[in-house]
Order: C-alpha cells, then sequence, then structure tokens
C-alpha cells in the first residue's frame, strides 16, 4: 500500500510558564512593544475582574448563571486583538472575553446573563452575533457571515469560537467542511479548557489534538498554548490575514485550563482531580505576562496596584449600571417577535401588560 | 384453462401500465421466462437485450439523449439506418387514470425467443414521464451476438422497468390487453391453455396514439416516489386574493374603484386605496358575553338542551328557554321552537305587570263593563298557557279512593303524601314518569321529584321537592318551609320549579273532597288529596268512626294503562294508611 | 403568460426576485445543476450562475445555520431543504435561532430567510417522505408559516416569503406540484402573507383547509352543492401567525365549520383554529367544530397511503354530520 496522505500539527509558544520567551520563532512585532503587552494584560485582568464580580453578583441573587473563563483569559483577549472593528465575531457562551475586546459593552454581558431582553442589542458591536447557547451552532453562523463576506468581495473575516467539548457536535464538523470546501474567510478558535462540565478533555475525542479536526475538512490549523497570550494573537493574526485576503479558513486550537467552575451552578471540586488547580494557578496567562513585564522592569507593583483600582473601578460603573437597569416592561416579549406583530397576538400582548401592571 | 392476474408489482399503485409484451399469441413460454414489462417507479436501470440475435447497430452516442419509442438498437440488420422510427410522446406517470392526459405508448415489440431479421427494438418508456433517456454507456457492441435477457445498455432516468415472469410452463392462450392499456391490479392479464378455448382476437397490438395533448407533458422529476401530472389549466380567480389584501391593509372595498380590465379592483387599487384612507372603521367584536335581555336570567341553562348560538338567539329575542318546546333531537331545542315561542305572546315568567292595555284587536269585550281588563301575565299567564297545552294533550282519567287515616298521630300530613307518592313510585314507576307524545318518548325516572301545587297571592306556584326519595320527612319538611318562604319573598327561581316528575295538589287543605287534578305535561299523574272527613263506616266489628282522606289520581292515558295507576294508587293509600 | 404548475410557479418566483434583488441567494442539496429533485430551481443556477445558485454539502443543520449567518448580514437567502421529512437536523436552528434572532438583539440582527421544502403525502415515497408537521414550526413563535395551495399562490406567496424580514418556513404540497397549470404573469406582484383567502363563498357550513387538501375541499364542496348544502371554502395559506379573524367572520356567518387536514389530528394546526373558533365564537356555533384529518400514527408505507389521506367523501360526510346535527 501507499500512502496517500500524512498530517502534522503545529504546536506555537513563545513565552512559557515564567515568562521567559523560550520559542526559536522570533516572536512577532507586537510582542516586542511593550505597551502593547501591557494593554493585553489589562485586557485580561479587566476580564478576571469581571468574572469575579459576575460571580459575586450570582451569590449575592443579583445575577443567574453565569460561565466564567477564568484562567482562559488570553484565548479570547488574544484572538479577538486581532480583529479589526469590520471583523466580525460569532462567540460561544463562554466568550465575554473576546466580545469585550472587540467592543461588547460589560453591562452587555451582565444583562444578557443577569436575564435582560436588551442584552444581545449591542450598542457597539453591531454586526456582532450574541451568546449562543446552543452547543457549536455559532460554528455554522459563522460561515453564514463569512459567506456573505465572501460573495460581496469584502475584505474583512470571521472569528468564532468553540470549547473542546463543543467539537464533538455535528454543526462543528458541517462548518468546518463547509468552510474548507468554499474557502470561507473564517476563523475557528477552540477553547480547549480541558474540561467539558465534567467530562475531561482525554474521554472527548480520539484525536491527539483538536486542531487535526482540521485536517478533516481540510483546513489548516495549528495549536497554540492558550496561555501564551502572545502565541493566540499571534497565529490570530496570521490566520486572519489569510482570511481576509482570500487565503481561506484556519483552525486554532488553544490549550489552556479552566481555573474555575463550569458555571456558577457547578462544583468541580466533584470532579476535578486534586492539585490540578494548584498546578493550573501557576501555569495561568496573566502571571506569567505580568512575570515578562517585570522582567524588563516595566511592571512595578504600583502599576499592579493602580491598574487594579482602575479596573475595579471600570467594572463597578458596568455593574451599577447593570443593576439600575430597569427590568423590562412585560410588552418586551412581544415587541420583537417580528417586524409587526401579528394581529392574533395584539390581544395576547394587551392581557400581558394589564397582567403586570397589577 | 387457467388465468393469471396482474399481481401487485410492488409500489402500491393500483395498476400497471404495459410497457411491452415479452411473448406473443400462440408462444410456448418456459416457466419464469418474462412475458412483458410493465412500468413502476424507480432508478437508473440496465435495458436487457429482447432477443436473442446479433446487433448490426447501435443508435446513438454515449451522451445522446433519445426519445422514447425512438431506435435504440438494430439487430441482424444490413448496417444502414433504421426504418421508421416511433416517436410516440411519453405516457405519464402510471398512477391515477385522471393524470392520463398524455397518456400515450410507444409501438410494442413482440417478442419472440428467436431472432428475426431486422428486428428494431425501440427505447420503451422507462418510467418517470421524461420524453427521453440518456446514454451512459453501451455494453455491447457492434457485431456482438447477444442472448435473452443480455443487458446491452445503461439508460438513465428515474425510474425502473419491471420484468414479470410467466408463472406457468404454458402455451399462451390469450392476452388481456394491448400495450398502453392500463390494467388493474387483481385483473386478468393472461389466459393460459389451449388457444382455441378463447374467442379469436388476436389481432396485433397496435401503438396507440397520444389522445388528448398535443404539448410534451411536464417534467414529472422525483427523486422517489411518483408525482402526478395533470395538464388541465385552471382559470384561478384573483378576487380571494383581493379581498384577502384588503383585509390585511384594513381597506374598505366598497370605497375601491377597480382599474383593472372589466373594472376588477387590483393590488394596486387596494394599496392606493389605503394611501387614500379608504379604510373600514373598526369593528367592535361581537363580545361572548350574553346579550341584554328582558328574560329572567333565573332559569338553569343547564335544564335545557341548545346549542349555544339557539341560546344567544333566546337571549337577543328575550325568550325563555323553558318557555320554548324541545323538538330537536334527544330533546333539544331548535331556533325554530325559540322563533315559535317569541311569536307567541310574552314568553318571560317572571316579569313585571305590564300598564293596562287597551283591546284595540280581539281580547275580552269591553261593552256594558265598568272595568278594563286587565293582561294576564306572569305566574297567572303561564297557568292559563300550561292549563291550555295540558288540555290539548293529555289524555286524563282520574281514579278515586279513601284512603283511612284513623290509626294517625299528629303529623305533618303533606310529608305524608309525598313520602306516598314516592312509596308507590317504586311499586309502579309508570306514574313517575314523562311522556312525549310527539316523538312517543317515555323517560321513567329513578328518582322522585314532587311538585308541590302551592297557591298565592299571585297565583299558581308548582315548586319541586326534587329527590324526595332521598329526603326523610324532616327534610321534605324543611323544603317545604323553604318554598314557602320563597314564594312569600318572591325570591322562586326556575331551579324551584324544573325537573318535577309528579305533582300532589293538596286542595284539601282548603276545600274539596274529589277532584280532577290537571296533568302538567311532560308528566303523567297528579295526585290530589282531599278534606279529611270522619265517617261513619261499615267494618267487620260494626260501624266504626273512622277518619278519610279523599284521594283523586289523574293519569295521562296515553301514558299509562288503567292497571298501572291504579296499583299506584293502591300502594298510595297502603302508604298513606300506616300510622307512621 | 405561461400556463405553469405549481413547482413552475415557485420557480418563476425564485427567478423573478433573483433577477430584482441581487441579495437573494439560493442554495441547498441538487438545486444547482440538477435544478433541485422536484426541479423547483430549474434552470437558475444557468441563468444566475453558480455563485447565488450553490450546491451544498449534504448537511441540513448547515444549510439552515448558513442561512442565518447570510441572513444576518442583510442577504436574502432561499435554503431549500430537500424533503420536509429531513428538516430535523436543522430544527435546531430554526426553532433556537431563526425564531429568535430578532427577539434576542432587539432588532439589531434580523434574518430576512426562506427555509423551502416540500412536505405532505401522496406521492408513493419511501419512509420520511410524506411528513405534514407543519405544526411543530406553527407552535413556534417568531417564525411564519406558509402554505400555497396552488400555482399562482405558490408564486405570489414566495414573493412575499422572500420580500418578508422574518424568517418564512416555505412548505410546498409536493402531491399537487404538477396537478394543474395556472396562467400566471410574471409581473412580481405578491400575495399578502398571513391572510386566509376565501376560495368559495357559502352560507351553510365553513370548511376550512390548506395545501393539497385544498382540492379535495373544493370537491366535496362541490359535492355538498349538489346537495343543496352550501358550504363556504377558505384557504388558510399561511398556518402561522394564523388570520383567524377571517374564519371567525365566516363561522358567524355559517354557525359551523369543518377543518381538513391531512397531518394527524392530535395538536395540529387544526386543534388551534378550532378551539378559537370554540373560544371567540361559541355562540354562532350550530353544531360543534368538525375536523377531518389524518390519523393519529406514524405516516403508513405508501401502500396504506391512500387509507391514511383524508378523501372527499370523508369531509362530505362530516359536513353532512354537521348540517344535520340539532
Amino acid at each position: 500500500m501507499t500512502t496517500v496522505a500524512r498530517f502534522e500539527i503545529k504546536y506555537l509558544q513563545y513565552m512559557d510558564e515564567q515568562g521567559t520567551f523560550v520559542s526559536n520563532d522570533v516572536p512577532p512585532a507586537f510582542a516586542r512593544d511593550l505597551d502593547t503587552l501591557k494593554s493585553l494584560y489589562r485586557d485580561m485582568n479587566l476580564i478576571r475582574v469581571l468574572d469575579q464580580k459576575a460571580y459575586a453578583l450570582q451569590r449575592t441573587g443579583k445575577m443567574g448563571t453565569y460561565p466564567a473563563a477564568t484562567g482562559q483569559e488570553a484565548i479570547g483577549v488574544g484572538f479577538a486583538s486581532a480583529m479589526t472593528k469590520e471583523d466580525v465575531l460569532v462567540p460561544y457562551y463562554r466568550g465575554q472575553a473576546s466580545m469585550v475586546q472587540h467592543g461588547v459593552l460589560m453591562e452587555e454581558v451582565l444583562l444578557y446573563w443577569g436575564g435582560y431582553e436588551s442584552g444581545s442589542d449591542f450598542k457597539h458591536a453591531k454586526e456582532d452575533f450574541p451568546i449562543a447557547v446552543p452547543i457549536a451552532t455559532q460554528s455554522l453562523h459563522a460561515t453564514g457571515v463569512a459567506k456573505a463576506i465572501q460573495m460581496r468581495g469584502e475584505k474583512r473575516c470571521v472569528f468564532t469560537e468553540i470549547g473542546e467539548g463543543g467539537t464533538s457536535q455535528g454543526d462543528f464538523y458541517e462548518a468546518l467542511n463547509l468552510a474548507g470546501i468554499w474557502n470561507l474567510p473564517v476563523v475557528f478558535v477552540i477553547n480547549n479548557n480541558q474540561w467539558a462540565i465534567s467530562v475531561p478533555s482525554e474521554i472527548q475525542t480520539n484525536c491527539e489534538t483538536y486542531a487535526q479536526k482540521a485536517i478533516a475538512a481540510g483546513i489548516d490549523c495549528i495549536q497554540v498554548d492558550g496561555n501564551d497570550i502572545v502565541a493566540v494573537k499571534a497565529a490570530s493574526e496570521k490566520a486572519a490575514e489569510k482570511a481576509r485576503n482570500g487565503g481561506g479558513p484556519t483552525l486554532i486550537e488553544c490549550i489552556s485550563l479552566r481555573l474555575c467552575d463550569h458555571t456558577t451552578a457547578d462544583d468541580a471540586t466533584r470532579y476535578r482531580p486534586d492539585g490540578e488547580l494548584d498546578d493550573g494557578w501557576k501555569k495561568e496567562p496573566i502571571i506569567r505576562l505580568r512575570k515578562y513585564l517585570e522582567s524588563k522592569n516595566a511592571w512595578s507593583a504600583d502599576d499592579e496596584q493602580s491598574m487594579q483600582d482602575e479596573l475595579a473601578e471600570e467594572v463597578k460603573q458596568a455593574v451599577d449600571n447593570y443593576l439600575n437597569t430597569p427590568t423590562d416592561p412585560p410588552e418586551a416579549m412581544f415587541d420583537y417577535l417580528y417586524a409587526e406583530l401579528p394581529e392574533k397576538t395584539l390581544a395576547q400582548r394587551e392581557l400581558a401588560i394589564a397582567r403586570g401592571a397589577k | 384453462m387457467k388465468t393469471f392476474n396482474l399481481p401487485d408489482l410492488g409500489e402500491g399503485l393500483p395498476d400497471a401500465e404495459i410497457v411491452r409484451w415479452l411473448v406473443k399469441e400462440g408462444d410456448l413460454v418456459a416457466l419464469d421466462q418474462p412475458m412483458v414489462e410493465m412500468e413502476t417507479a424507480k432508478a437508473v436501470v440496465e435495458v436487457p437485450s429482447p432477443y436473442k440475435g446479433t446487433i448490426t447497430k447501435l443508435c446513438g452516442n454515449e451522451g445522446d439523449v433519445i426519445e422514447v419509442g425512438a431506435v435504440l438498437v438494430e439487430f441482424d440488420g444490413d448496417g444502414s439506418s433504421s426504418n421508421s422510427t416511433e416517436s410516440a410522446s411519453t405516457p405519464s406517470v402510471a398512477e391515477t387514470p385522471a393524470a392520463a392526459e398524455t397518456k400515450s405508448t410507444e409501438a410494442p415489440q413482440p417478442t419472440t425467443t428467436t431472432a428475426v431479421a431486422t428486428d428494431v427494438f425501440n427505447l420503451p418508456d422507462l418510467g418517470e414521464g421524461l420524453p427521453d433517456a440518456e446514454i451512459v454507456r453501451w455494453l455491447v457492441a457492434e457485431g456482438d451476438t447477444l442472448a435473452l435477457d443480455q443487458p446491452m445498455v445503461e439508460m438513465e432516468t428515474a425510474k425502473a422497468v419491471v420484468e414479470v415472469p410467466s408463472p406457468f410452463a404454458a402455451t399462451v392462450a390469450k392476452l388481456h390487453g394491448q400495450a398502453g392499456d392500463v390494467i388493474e391490479v387483481g385483473a386478468a392479464l393472461v389466459t393460459f391453455g389451449s388457444a382455441g378455448s378463447v374467442a379469436a382476437e388476436t389481432k396485433q397490438p397496435e401503438p396507440a396514439v397520444s389522445s388528448d395533448s398535443d404539448d410534451m407533458p411536464a417534467d414529472a422529476a422525483t427523486v422517489v416516489g411518483a408525482v402526478e401530472v395533470g395538464n388541465k389549466v385552471v382559470i384561478e380567480s384573483a378576487s380571494a386574493v383581493i379581498k384577502a389584501l384588503a383585509r390585511k391593509l384594513k381597506v374598505d372595498l366598497s370605497q375601491v374603484v377597480g382599474t383593472g380590465s372589466n373594472g376588477a379592483v387590483t393590488q394596486s387599487d387596494i394599496k392606493q386605496a389605503k394611501a387614500d384612507g379608504k379604510l373600514i372603521g373598526s369593528k367592535p367584536q361581537p363580545a361572548v358575553v350574553a346579550t341584554s335581555s328582558n328574560v329572567s336570567s333565573d332559569e338553569n341553562p343547564l335544564d335545557f338542551k341548545a346549542s349555544p348560538a339557539v341560546r344567544a338567539h333566546a337571549r337577543r329575542l328575550g325568550v325563555a328557554l323553558s318557555q320554548c318546546s324541545a323538538n330537536g333531537r334527544k330533546g333539544t331545542i331548535t331556533k325554530a321552537d325559540v322563533d315559535a315561542a317569541a311569536s307567541s305572546p310574552a314568553s318571560s315568567v317572571a316579569s313585571a305587570p305590564a300598564a293596562r292595555s287597551s283591546t284595540a284587536g280581539g281580547g275580552l269585550p269591553t261593552v256594558q263593563v265598568s272595568v278594563e281588563p286587565q293582561t294576564v301575565r306572569g305566574v297567572r299567564r303561564a297557568m292559563a298557557m300550561g292549563m291550555a297545552k295540558a288540555h290539548a294533550t293529555v289524555v286524563p282519567t282520574t281514579l278515586m279512593e279513601d284512603a283511612d287515616i284513623t290509626s294517625w298521630p299528629k303529623q305533618d300530613s303533606l310529608a305524608r303524601y309525598v313520602r306516598a307518592l314516592v312509596f308507590a313510585s317504586k311499586i309502579e314507576p309508570a306514574l313517575n314518569a314523562w311522556f312525549d307524545g310527539e316523538k312517543f318518548e317515555r323517560l321513567v325516572h329513578p328518582n322522585v321529584h314532587v311538585g308541590i301545587a302551592v297557591d298565592s297571592p299571585d297565583g299558581l306556584y308548582v315548586p319541586v321537592i326534587h329527590n324526595a326519595d332521598s329526603k326523610d320527612a324532616n327534610q321534605v319538611r324543611a323544603r317545604v318551609q323553604e318554598l314557602r318562604e320563597k314564594i312569600e319573598n318572591k325570591g322562586l327561581k326556575q331551579d324551584d320549579q324544573q325537573g318535577g316528575t309528579i305533582t300532589l295538589s293538596n286542595f284539601g287543605s282548603i276545600a274539596g273532597r274529589y277532584g280532577t287534578p290537571v296533568v302538567s305535561p311532560p308528566q303523567v299523574a297528579i295526585l290530589g288529596t282531599g278534606r279529611f272527613r270522619n265517617e261513619l263506616k261499615l267494618t267487620a266489628k260494626g260501624i266504626e268512626n273512622r277518619k278519610m282522606l279523599p284521594l283523586s289520581l289523574t293519569f295521562d292515558h296515553r301514558a299509562c294503562t288503567g292497571g298501572e295507576a291504579a296499583r299506584f294508587l293502591a300502594a298510595v293509600i297502603e302508604d298513606l294508611q300506616k300510622p307512621l | 403568460m405561461a400556463a405553469i404548475t405549481l413547482i413552475e410557479a415557485v420557480n418563476m418566483a425564485m427567478a423573478h426576485e433573483m433577477e430584482h434583488d441581487k441579495e437573494v441567494v439560493v442554495f441547498g442539496e441538487d438545486v444547482g445543476i440538477n435544478g433541485g429533485v422536484f426541479r423547483a430551481t430549474d434552470g437558475l443556477q444557468q441563468k444566475f450562475g453558480e455563485e447565488r445558485v450553490i450546491d451544498t454539502p449534504l448537511a441540513e443543520a448547515m444549510i439552515a445555520g448558513l442561512a442565518i449567518g447570510m441572513a444576518a448580514q442583510g442577504m436574502k437567502p432561499v435554503a431549500e431543504i430537500q424533503f420536509m421529512g429531513f428538516i430535523f437536523p436543522a430544527a435546531d436552528h430554526i426553532i433556537s435561532h431563526c425564531a429568535r434572532m430578532r427577539n434576542r438583539t432587539r432588532g439589531r440582527l434580523t434574518l430576512p430567510m426562506v427555509i423551502r421544502a416540500p412536505f405532505g403525502g401522496g406521492i408513493h415515497a419511501p419512509e420520511n417522505h410524506s411528513e405534514s408537521t407543519e405544526a411543530i414550526f406553527a407552535h413556534i413563535p417568531g417564525l411564519k408559516v406558509v402554505i400555497p395551495s396552488n400555482p399562482s399562490r405558490a408564486y405570489g406567496l414566495m414573493l412575499a416569503a422572500i420580500r418578508d424580514p422574518d424568517p418564512v418556513i416555505f412548505l410546498e404540497p409536493k402531491r399537487v406540484y404538477r396537478i394543474e397549470k395556472h396562467e400566471i404573469e410574471d409581473n412580481g406582484e405578491e400575495y399578502p402573507i398571513g391572510m386566509c383567502f376565501v376560495d368559495r363563498e357559502g352560507t351553510d357550513i365553513t370548511l376550512i383547509s390548506w395545501g393539497a387538501m385544498m382540492h379535495e375541499t373544493k370537491q366535496a364542496a362541490e359535492k355538498l352543492a349538489a346537495e343543496g348544502i352550501s358550504a363556504e371554502v377558505i384557504d388558510v395559506a399561511t398556518v402561522s401567525p394564523l388570520d383567524i379573524d377571517t374564519i371567525l367572520e365566516s363561522v358567524e356567518k355559517t354557525g359551523r365549520a369543518c377543518i381538513i387536514q391531512e397531518a394527524p389530528k392530535a395538536g395540529a394546526v387544526g386543534s388551534e383554529i378550532a378551539a378559537e373558533i370554540a373560544e371567540k365564537r361559541v355562540t354562532s356555533l350550530l353544531a360543534p367544530i368538525g375536523r377531518v384529518s389524518g390519523y393519529d400514527t406514524v405516516v403508513p408505507y405508501y401502500r396504506l397511503e391512500k387509507q391514511y389521506m383524508p378523501k372527499v367523501e370523508h369531509i362530505v360526510e362530516e359536513a353532512k354530520r354537521l348540517m344535520e346535527y340539532r
């Protein structure tokens, strides 16, 4: 027999857990710019603070179920920082890092999980898709957006994220397949945080990597250290450039570790092996970048403190806006059902209003 | 002689079209030898050679589209171009005869097991109603010698050709149908036996030509099943759509001027009318709530059977259901019944007494009378109407007898009368019944609801003690008391007066010995109890002073026999004569 | 003006709209070169090119998801699901996203898309090709479900569906795809979605139906007329959102209603219509509301198909029963 196809999966890491640049590859230009790195550092911390605050809100009865991205901030911040305003983001449900990075307001994220009708009515990120709860459906939506962009000959691309668990869904394969055969300008990012609720990634698939699912679709792929924001951003910039210029899709698998529960309704101590968390905290993305900045004398304890103070204030603003948002009136259920509410339903709307007024 | 009927070929189709015969009359066929090709519904097929013979010409290259009926292959010919080709348009899907407007066939080729010189094999219809089929690839070449049923070429359509094999090793006596004929499943297809056993009708099957439409039938493409094809052109009236659009845009059609042909209203006209503001006023929805009426709504609607529309109609006309006869099936009140009740004067039971009215047309004479006649309303009117109706329908017979109640201690006589009726109803249920003289229906009640005639200043009321058969004396008394109070307070409801199965008229409490009380239909009996009297009676012990209670039982002789009535009366007397 | 069948009318409408609106894109399985297994998209790829008439890979969820993404970007996808029996992988996208995107984003993202599918039985097809499950989608707020019953309506309603700012599930009754022809002018005139069409005026009873059963219903009305019963015939056309007012108005006039549907009886569109009539016009009713429908069974294999589908005589029988009801 002859071999008719082979594959190899490349792994990319620039910065190790200690914050040391270890790669033989030359780091991209942005990695040599301390201001950019500080900005990315700040962005990751913002998400960390937001998630912590959201948890607190939930635990005090002021927020519904919320999925934090603790320990995975480098992925969303990293790939979204490679996006332009014109690029379109199609997030999954744990996508706040990418969403906030791409212009969604923190309070909009809180409003969605807080049960408000208006949570997905983004003020700025006008074309971005809302949070997707049905798993992997967003992958297909991303192909649709990419197709429209392609048909119109626009020079922009689509980024979409999915958990490693989500890649087991049929929709994911259908999306990759279509993107491959139609050469769509879409970048698929897998957040492999190694847990799909209580299911570890080792029993999610027989593949050695998640990236190699791209091979089955005939598209480029790469596996990166998801806690190395430099690697994430570098791979994303490359994929975005390629997509925008008609080069087609890419799949980027980012390996990270979920340092929080699946959501506020989950208790990971039930299934997480002892010691994993402790170990994981040592490798997390924010710490390592800080170590690097400190090693360059670019970051002091005072810097840290004042940044934390600023972030706390920013998040507080968002939380206040969220908490001060009045509950939607009952007609909010009816007013965006169709362009024009059918007559038959008008009576129900009136009834809902009347009942709500009591 | 044996007959072979067309079997179900699969697909559940009721019939199948003969595509072509594989045998002809007179042929000796072997068991399972293919006899005919029948068209049903399937996919890409190989077309087997119908002959054992030598192909001389293949009439088309790969990729050529061949019309059904056109020559496909020549056998044992001289290689030159073929002779006459049949080009008939395709038959439609072999589903229902209704779709047969474009039915046609190609020329069938009688086949034999031996080669015939220059036997031209035309392309048969391979299914789906497609007019042609494409050669995918030749499996044979010019010069090949073929065996019977050997595959020659792959033709692409969306259906399959099915072969029907012979069930016998026998001689074909008759073929029941020509190519192109539609045979129903279960109908005779082939008769086997000696040739002479069937009337000679051995004409050669002739090609039938397309009958109706000259047009090429529409592509009946489907990837599964069979889509019926029809060529009927239907004129679609647009008025339904115009009206729908007008409704959607809330346009008042009466204000719209039609600018279409012959003044027809077009969609543009409607849109223009909307822009011009020619809208209908908001139409108030008819309320589900009952319309107001001057009918006392005290009657229990569940006591009457009537559809919601009839009830609404009654309400609108101010007619009480209790005043309607029930001429519908199973005792329901119909709209006609409501109308009839409405046209009879005043149908309310308890309406305010009307003002005096002069009797301009008809009524009581007023000459030499110093007072004006009063219109009889309310309870008196109900009595007048009810009695008249009873008189018109009931056939009354009255039995009279006395009960000896000497042994009675002091007690409530009314309660005893009620108990006696209950007792007697159990012994002779025929008098505790309802009768419908028009439908000839009788309803013998399992329970006893005793109507009690009550005299009041307003007139005669007959309230009901419901379920007297489950009440003891105290309860009966209590109920009677309750009823009296209600009457006094004018609080008697329709409920209280409905459903009586037998009536008691205790006129004896005032005066009277015997009487002929009036049965109130649909009841069939009424017991009149007269005044007690002391009487010297001749007994076995001699002459004694006995206390007697006169009883008069009127029954409707349409519904009860004399025997039933007498037995009932005897039971009443039996119970009454007990001390307690 | 051409005399064309229902399937040709669908084709003509799509072609017309593609001609006049560059945002309209057609895709699905086998819709390109093959022109669709029923020829719904016949000739479109030849006319408008592979860019706008696209053969997709074989994946229904993908077809729906793709349409959502494109529609959110302002395109007007007209996606074909080859048979309604195969729509279920796409149902997640249809129900979880199509029906909700406008609501979810407060109108920021809207989906002017059409998903069309042949539906209904009666063509002796294998399993899963005969479903009449329109009630599943009629039950979902945020969707519109439209069912043409004849070529003119197929043309007009398809135009309206493509132009509608919200997702439309366009179900084509395949049994009558080619059963008759109408003369239709390709003038781009749409028919109103969300309205019933009163096809025959009558005074004694209202017959309500949609899709292929309209043919049987009209035939039943003829038979009833011969017996002196004047039936009003309504083509619902848009089963969701329902134009109940037209139906109510009719029942008010006739006092009797009979709903005819191919679908199984329980939980069907007919159930909703009956409930609305009972709720809002109970005082008009002279008889109970009748329903002639398929059985509450799996659609049988084609041998029993004719036993399953309601027939003209069943409609006549039920109508007469309601007429005789006292």
